[in-house]
């Protein structure tokens, strides 16, 4: 949006090129806005408003009578409720922790392939659409398949433990080994996508910098640490910005695979915002649950951001 | 952008105020239930019927056929389909929804025999003792009657059931010149045998899995000890009792002793059902379906091979028992024709519906007449004798927190079964869990 001169510059010789009168910027921005106005009213409508009106029912003691939904009173008990529930606690633990393995290992084997693809030539093209096979899968079909690996009693990945230790556990029904099967999937799919954000990095770095560390003396290890990283940051930083959103409000994966067990293991909070919500017909407290959720991962990223501001914003 | 940014803010803040502020206030007056029309008028009406497919012998669908025949007896009342989602958990999330914000359609919807609980607390279902006359509610078996039920007043009018079943291996019984188990103890003892030939690898399989099905199961087992797992009005929990107990202590003793596999743990029906197809078991407990699909050239590696029984019940115990699954008709309260929705609601729980369901239908009717009329016995399915002879256990599903209080039964059973918990130890919390969400504390 253009700002109107102030009265020294209306004194002043005719306005530098570029900058248009104040009658024609007002004019421009109610243009502007009558033009944006259906955009905006769809975004208020889909996506602001239900937010604050989950908000509301988040503080509200919800009832369904032959009226249909009432408000009978404003409460804060719905948050008091989640502070007292052990499942609360166990499904916030379980998606801190999927969140931050997942998240940990997709950066890792992200970067490792990204620093991989950087380095090939023509068959880097090839390379990145075999790469966005398992990211371009709709992630309920991959569940599914994943479902089927792990399956007790036709599983390829039963059978594969079964033929190297004789015994065939059961994967999902055990609640460390269905987290970790869990996060195998996750880390299948969504490497790639982080692999590929961090190439569009990578690439951006003046080949200059690397030859001036080589000349320096530098081994490949200082280059990566002290010329690459640095630079990467931005890139880096809206990765995990990106995933950790992500990973902190899955539902898909876990709902087809283990639906949150065996017993709460793997109940994510999402999962359990819905199960209260839709499963219970607990309207105050299914809202506590979608939006403390928020609240603690959004948060996490503006914290995230303050640390890592000038990074987010590409300033070195 | 700043101001823009706040116009935005503010104008959703507005329309969220504004919203909330509707929802509070009242709503237009409505017709009180009781004085609802009961008899169908000449004005041609349409009744939005909500519904999955509902099965013929020959994998069909038999609406279209209930359809016609209902429009012979009411020829001003037409009855549009609405499609109803594949999984109960979509149904039942997309119809709260849609009913607790007031919608006057769908007017009758096909819901789960476990709803009534949940939907008359929250106003979802119609009462209907006003609108029904008691003895309507006598055609149906004791346990249907319960689960349609709660409080005294039914929500629910049955269309079809469904019950679990013992379905075995019938040639691997022959070969080794064994008799079909008549108890569970049988079982055990039958499978360990079959397992030692090396003709299975699994002896009996079933519904393990950390779910409504794992309910199911507790709540047949328990039954067969002579117990259950809440006093009868469902208001508190009694799952440590010594029926209970031994109910669990035989499941876990059937994975420590070989003769479940850890697997069945992990088991869905499909699941089950697959590990018997495959050849891999020689018993499964599963519902009326199973046993076709097994038999089936096309679905099942054992096709021929398969008979069934009921579930039987524990040694110098007669009784057998199933839990009930199925579907019934609930009528929307907010429904803009009554009379023509209780009308179709009624007659497809009524005896001319039932009669055609026996005679081309591939599932279980409600109607206890009905399964065991000539058309059945013509019929020739042995689902429906056998079904005739059960006792039907309901699930204590008559409280608006029944999906916690199955998830504390399904939760607490799987870990005891798996040798996670002891049984006395795991029960008590079971008990404990099943009280918290009977109190509607649990979340």
């Amino acid at each position: 949006m253009g700002t109107a001169p102030d009265r020294r510059a209306q004194e002043a010789p005719p306005a530098p090129q570029g900058k248009a009168p104040r009658g024609i910027v007002a004019t421009r921005r109610r243009s502007a806005l009558f033009f944006a106005s259906p955009a905006l009213l769809l975004i208020l409508l889909v996506t602001v408003f239900p937010v604050l009106y989950s908000i509301v029912l988040s503080f509200a003691r919800v009832t369904i009578d032959y009226d249909g939904f009432q408000i009978e009173e404003f409460t804060v008990g719905n948050y008091g409720a989640l502070l007292q529930s052990t499942a609360w606690y166990q499904a916030l633990g379980f998606t801190l922790l999927y969140t931050v393995v997942t998240v940990t290992v997709e950066l890792v084997l992200g970067m490792l392939a990204a620093l991989v693809l950087e380095r090939l030539g023509v068959t880097r093209g090839w390379m990145l659409a075999l790469l966005l096979v398992p990211w371009s899968l709709v992630t309920i079909v991959s569940a599914q398949l994943w479902r089927y690996i792990y399956d007790s009693t036709y599983g390829i990945a039963t059978w594969g433990f079964q033929a190297l230790t004789g015994d065939a556990p059961v994967i999902l029904g055990e609640p460390v080994s269905a987290a970790i099967a869990l996060m195998v999937a996750d880390i299948w799919k969504t490497t790639p996508f982080v692999a590929i954000i961090l190439l569009a990095g990578l690439v951006m770095i003046p080949e200059e910098h690397y030859e001036a560390a080589e000349l320096d003396g530098s081994s490949a290890w200082q280059t990566f640490w002290q010329v690459v990283m640095p630079q990467l940051l931005p890139t880096f930083t809206i990765a995990v910005l990106f995933r950790v959103l992500q990973a902190f409000g899955v539902f898909d994966l876990p709902f087809v695979l283990t639906q949150g067990g065996p017993g709460t293991a793997t109940q994510t909070l999402a999962i359990m915002g819905y199960r209260v919500l839709f499963q219970d017909i607990n309207i105050g407290p299914g809202a506590a649950i979608a939006t403390s959720t928020a609240l603690i991962v959004g948060l996490g990223c503006l914290l995230f951001l303050r640390a890592f501001r000038n990074q987010a914003r590409g300033e070195r | 952008m700043e101001i823009d940014r706040r116009g935005l803010f503010v104008g959703a803040a507005g329309l969220a105020g504004t919203l909330v502020l509707a929802g509070c206030a009242p709503q237009g007056e409505r017709t009180e239930i009781g004085d609802w029309p009961t008899e169908v008028g000449d004005e041609p009406v349409t009744v939005d019927w909500w519904s999955a497919q509902i099965a013929t012998n020959d994998g069909g669908d038999l609406r279209p056929r209930l359809i016609e025949e209902f429009g012979k007896a009411y020829p001003n009342v037409r009855i549009n389909v609405v499609q109803a989602a594949a999984d109960t958990d979509t149904n039942r999330t997309t119809l709260t929804t849609q009913i607790a914000s007031g919608s006057t359609s769908p007017d009758v919807f096909h819901g789960d025999i476990a709803w009534p609980g949940q939907f008359a607390e929250n106003k979802l279902a119609t009462p209907l003792s006003t609108l029904v006359p008691d003895d309507f509610w006598d055609q149906y078996p004791e346990g249907l009657r319960t689960a349609a039920s709660v409080d005294g007043d039914y929500y629910m009018f049955p269309i079809y059931i469904d019950n679990s079943f013992l379905v075995y291996r019938q040639d691997l019984l022959d070969k080794h010149g064994l008799q079909v188990p008549a108890s569970w103890e049988e079982v055990a003892e039958t499978s360990k045998r079959l397992i030692e030939t090396g003709d299975v690898d699994y002896g009996f399989v079933y519904q393990g899995n950390v779910y409504e099905g794992m309910t199911c199961n507790v709540v047949e087992f328990v039954a067969d000890a002579g117990g259950a797992l809440t006093d009868e009005e469902v208001t508190e929990a009694t799952a440590t009792s010594s029926e209970a107990k031994r109910a669990l202590e035989f499941m876990a003793s059937l994975v420590t002793d070989g003769v479940t596999p850890r697997a069945s743990l992990t088991y869905i029906e499909q699941s089950s059902l697959d590990a018997f197809t495959s050849g891999r078991a020689a018993f499964l407990r599963n519902w009326s379906y199973a046993y076709d699909t097994a038999n089936s050239p096309e679905a099942s590696g054992v096709a021929g091979k398969v008979g069934i029984r009921s579930r039987p019940g524990f040694d110098g115990t007669d009784a057998t028992h199933t839990t009930i699954g199925g579907w019934g008709s609930y009528v929307n309260p907010h429904t803009r024709v009554p009379a023509a929705a209780l009308a179709w609601a009624r007659w497809l729980a009524d005896e001319d519906a039932q009669q055609i369901i026996v005679r081309e239908g591939g599932v279980i009717p409600a109607r206890t007449a009905s399964l065991t009329s000539p058309d059945a016995v013509e019929a020739g399915k042995p689902q429906y004798s056998i079904a005739a002879d059960y006792t039907l256990v309901p699930r204590p599903t008559a409280t608006a927190f029944y999906p916690k209080l199955s998830q504390g039964i399904y939760v607490n059973s799987n870990s005891i079964v798996a040798g996670q918990s002891a049984v006395g130890t795991g029960l008590s919390r079971m008990e404990r869990q099943m009280d918290v969400a009977l109190a509607g504390q649990a979340l």
